[in-house]
């Protein structure tokens, strides 16, 4: 699940070497750089690439604290 | 009419995606019903007019806004999706939506549905809201139509029921799948609705499932213009607004790039015109923006090639 995270954040960011840039540990804000309209769009990716939905309303920023944590969210999102 | 007539074309524009075809009115002119000629003086002032209803209202409205604006900034550290108090306000009272639908249309109340392209029969209105489109078909007796209303906001729906417009409704979202039957529609239209859908490959697929053959879909949507556009990316995309909640947005290539991207095999576009009307959404001084028509057509056999 990560290195297809990692992919698809590499893709929102343009940046094919991002892979080798990130680790477990990495902030998806404050380390990846990431900004709203690239978080928007990582998750309309992540929706589509692993039929989950994430509800808007109840996200926390705390799922973007690290790629690990990022990955456990996605990977507990009930199948669309 | 029957939906599958043809509907008229403006203008050619090439570079456009194999496949679809665009044309486009002259961006900057085109009004409702008024000779497209951006040089006469009428005109001119007609959009002055314009852009001085935007500066009154927004100065009447900017402390509302910047309030809202604080207050969404702010929470948006917590959830970079949040939505705002404003938006949250829209969708709870739909009163308070109709009234800011009078600011954004103005002057083009009663015209802001002009520009869809007749059409007829079994039509599925996705995001109905309070039933405006439905009370401008009424007023124009437009009998040859038979609605069936769809939103996910079931305040704005319970609104358009207690204020007539519509007597029933389907409350659910286009990007999921609907309770409604296979094939038992002639048109589905996004009247100003597209924008708010978040998952546009599963709508469509949707539509093509819920169309019958030679079936339409209408998408009549506000899009950016390519002056303000050509900051923004080159493809389609989502931000969450402080007055509008997480929408998409289109440049006009954007949008028929992202159509065609999007579209199952069994659905095709037959045409996408640009019209600006002239309205304070249109003629805004933060993003202006056109409105994009967009007819695609149901096949029973996906195109070859």
């Amino acid at each position: 699940v990560q290195d297809k995270i990692v992919q698809l954040i590499a893709q929102v960011k343009e940046d094919e070497a991002f892979a080798g840039k990130v680790t477990g540990s990495s902030h998806l804000v404050d380390d990846m750089g990431l900004d709203s309209l690239q978080l928007i769009n990582l998750i309309l990716l992540v929706e589509e690439a692993f039929s989950v939905e994430v509800d808007f309303e109840s996200f926390e920023i705390h799922h973007l604290s690290s790629l690990d944590r990022f990955t456990d969210y996605v990977a507990g999102l009930p199948k669309a | 009419m029957d939906p599958r007539a043809p509907i008229r074309p403006l203008l050619t524009e090439d570079g456009h995606p194999e496949g679809s075809r665009v044309v486009c009115t002259d961006r900057h002119s085109l009004d409702f019903n008024i000779p497209c000629d951006s040089t006469s003086r009428r005109h001119q002032w007609q959009i002055a007019l314009v852009y001085a209803a935007f500066i009154f209202l927004f100065g009447l409205l900017s402390p509302i806004y910047y309030l809202n604006r604080w207050d969404f900034t702010r929470q948006k550290k917590r959830n970079p999706f949040y939505t705002s108090k404003l938006v949250q306000l829209l969708g709870r009272y739909p009163l308070l939506y109709d009234v800011s639908m009078l600011a954004q249309n103005f002057p083009a109340w009663r015209r802001i549905y002009d520009v869809l392209p007749e059409f007829s029969g079994d039509v599925l209105q996705v995001g109905c809201g309070t039933g405006l489109l439905n009370k401008y078909v009424k007023h124009r007796r437009r009998e040859n139509i038979r609605f069936t209303n769809m939103d996910a906001n079931l305040n704005a729906l319970q609104f358009g029921v207690r204020l007539g417009r519509y007597s029933g409704y389907v409350h659910s979202f286009i990007d999921k799948r609907t309770p409604l039957k296979d094939q038992s529609f002639d048109v589905v239209l996004f009247a100003r609705s597209f924008h708010h859908v978040r998952n546009h490959r599963k709508a469509f697929a949707e539509c093509a499932r819920l169309l019958r053959d030679g079936g339409l879909v209408i998408v009549v949507d506000p899009v950016m213009l390519p002056e303000y556009g050509a900051r923004a990316p080159s493809a389609g995309y989502m931000v969450n607004s402080s007055i509008d909640g997480v929408i998409w947005r289109f440049t006009q290539n954007s949008f028929v790039k992202h159509l065609s991207e999007c579209l199952p095999p069994t659905l095709t576009i037959r045409s996408v015109n640009c019209v600006r009307q002239l309205h304070v959404s249109n003629y805004n001084l933060f993003v202006p923006q056109t409105d994009i028509i967009a007819v695609l057509d149901k096949r029973s056999q996906p195109c070859a090639g």
